[in-house]
């Protein structure tokens, strides 16, 4: 019943409204975790998801920077190497296998991300190297910060499907999913994991090791 | 190998692939204070590399190494060192391969190596140039790998990355064949472990006690025509263990005598385990152990046990890290023809090391280095057998 009114309710909004959405995402303890991304994509399959964008993602110290990086479905990736060692990026995820054959400063085109879902990246000279593209199909979407909360100012007034994923968190889909209604007066929501998050911890060497 | 020889290769290589080779250069000088025994180098039985005669400014190593794709899935490695203008050869070479690795398309990857390089037992060895990014110093264990051990043939190893296919674990298999390695374990019989950085080069020499004066050990040769295997395994967690285990027997025909180098092949085998673990917060776990057993000549009374392991302990601090690390080796003697006493070398070292990542291209690196050892054969030196060295070291590197 629920979903309905907040569908009706939703639909007696004027379309353009912006209301604010603060969404907290929590541990069974209550502890805020920091880099979880959130999506929110609306139920309402006629509203226009985030249009594509182009990126770079770039690979500094032996390591790809940034770590993780959230895209809409379609966005465009370019890999630069900023190192003075030359890699070679590949992925066999099945959102989108790919590889780059060894190269090093001047990238190669851009890479299209055309299917939602996680892609873990790798670098086939250094094992070390990781990093994970998340292609989303959804209206809003984003990281929590340090305190484990996410904030956007201009979300639609509706029916949202919220989907919470962590990269560390050994799984390739989201840890929670819920719908919410945001209301025009804003939203602001803490949901809390149903389970222990295990993350796995990311070791890594200093930036400045000078790693094979 | 003539520098001049050297200077073809590396042309050689160079234009192999131009576009997309990679230079690395390095230079460590080193200011040492040390009041070790007469040194293994110069023909004594003292653990360290700088004994008491070598304080003041010393080369620690300079290092000019090629890499670089070959076309395909083909890359290629030429690693050049000079650790002492004494040495036979002052600029010699370390490790020279061609490696196949294709890009995996699936979570499973197959790579294989062909060349000399260094068998994959070390936990320490994380730098470029098969070089120890925690201690100046390498553990008694990893100091004879890089003294005495090099696969001299092919290395196959299948991969599974579970990790990036979204599981918990990577592991690999790998087996080599290998020649060229049947003096491994001279070292250990006549002089016992070391604790030190130098690596034997292919046509290189190390300096060894043999019969109360110096002789110059070739390491790398082949005197019984007959090839040698490792076979190994490791596993990755996603939480930073790592576990690798090696069994090693270079299959010496210890009836096999090289007038040209006045050596047996040396018949040594060794089972090898290691664990290592990276935290997130810049802290590395590191612990190894090495145990086997080599004989030279028909005559079974030249046969000797040995057993080393250590434990390492390193924390990052921004550009700083710090490393403490506990050694303890042996080498015994099982049988001789004269009652014992036999031969037999046991002791312990504590290592305690500092690096500083001080600009881009700059390292400073310090160490305090203990070792307390004793080693009978002293005696026919005229020393007593046990002693206690101590050697600091003060490290200064540039890279490219």
């Amino acid at each position: 019943m629920r979903p309905v009114f907040t569908t009706l309710m939703a639909l007696m909004i004027p379309a353009g409204v912006a209301a604010p959405v603060q969404l907290a995402f929590v541990s069974v303890e209550g502890k805020g975790i920091a880099g979880t991304v959130v999506t929110l994509r609306s139920t309402d399959g006629a509203r226009a998801v985030a249009r594509p964008t182009a990126v770079v993602l770039d690979q500094v110290d032996r390591q790809f920077v940034p770590t993780v990086l959230v895209i809409p479905v379609g966005s465009q990736v370019v890999f630069p190497n900023s190192d003075s060692v030359s890699h070679q990026v590949y992925s066999f995820s099945p959102a989108k296998k790919f590889q780059l054959p060894l190269y090093r400063g001047k990238p190669y085109p851009p890479v299209l991300f055309d299917r939602e879902g996680v892609v873990t990246l790798g670098c086939n000279i250094h094992d070390q190297m990781r990093a994970y593209v998340y292609v989303v199909e959804a209206q809003h979407f984003g990281r929590t910060n340090a305190s484990g909360t996410w904030s956007a100012d201009d979300v639609e007034p509706g029916e949202y499907r919220v989907e919470i994923w962590h990269p560390l968190s050994r799984v390739q889909r989201p840890v929670l999913e819920q719908v919410v209604a945001v209301p025009a007066s804003g939203l602001k929501l803490t949901l809390r994991a149903a389970s222990p998050l295990k993350l796995r911890s990311e070791s890594q060497q200093p930036s400045n090791w000078n790693l094979y | 190998m003539t520098p001049r020889n050297i200077a073809a290769v590396l042309a050689m290589v160079l234009c192999a692939g131009p576009a997309r080779a990679e230079i690395e250069a390095s230079l460590d000088l080193r200011l040492v204070v040390s009041d070790g025994r007469d040194g293994f180098l110069g023909g004594g039985l003292g653990k360290l590399r700088f004994d008491s005669t070598d304080e003041g400014l010393q080369l620690g190593r300079a290092r000019l190494a090629w890499r670089g794709g070959i076309g395909g899935d083909w890359h290629a490695r030429i690693d050049l060192s000079a650790w002492s203008l004494d040495d036979r050869n002052p600029v010699d070479v370390t490790e020279a391969l061609v490696e196949w690795r294709p890009v995996p398309v699936s979570a499973w990857r197959s790579s294989v190596k062909i060349g000399a390089f260094f068998p994959p037992i070390s936990l320490e060895h994380r730098a470029p140039g098969w070089s120890n990014p925690y201690t100046l110093s390498s553990s008694a264990l990893n100091t004879w790998v890089g003294e005495e051990l090099r696969t001299i043939g092919a290395e196959y190893e299948l991969e599974y990355l579970g990790i990036a296919a979204g599981g918990r674990l990577d592991f690999g298999v790998h087996a080599a064949l290998f020649g060229w390695n049947d003096p491994a374990g001279v070292e250990l019989a006549l002089r016992g472990f070391s604790l030190n950085d130098r690596q034997t080069p292919l046509f290189g020499r190390i300096g060894t006690f043999a019969g109360g004066g110096r002789e110059q050990r070739v390491i790398f040769s082949e005197v019984d025509g007959r090839p040698g295997y490792h076979v190994g395994a490791y596993t990755r967690s996603d939480s930073g263990f790592e576990l690798r285990a090696l069994r090693y027997n270079n299959r010496g025909d210890r009836n096999e005598f090289k007038a040209s180098i006045s050596d047996f092949a040396w018949a040594t085998t060794f089972d090898s385990i290691g664990l290592r673990y990276d935290s997130a917060r810049g802290t590395t776990l590191i612990a190894q152990q090495l145990k086997g057993t080599t004989y030279a000549s028909p005559d079974l009374a030249f046969c000797w046990n040995f057993d080393t392991w250590f434990v390492l302990l390193s924390q990052a601090f921004g550009n700083h890290r710090f490393a403490v690390r506990y050694d303890d080796f042996s080498v015994l003697q099982t049988t001789a023809h004269s009652p014992p006493p036999w031969s037999r070398d046991v002791g312990h070292a504590l290592t305690i090391g500092w690096t500083w990542a001080a600009r881009e291209h700059m390292e400073i690196a310090a160490e305090l280095l203990r070792i307390s050892s004793m080693n009978n054969t002293r005696t026919t030196l005229g020393e007593s057998a046990r002693a206690v060295e101590h050697g600091a070291q003060l490290s200064i590197r540039y890279f490219l």
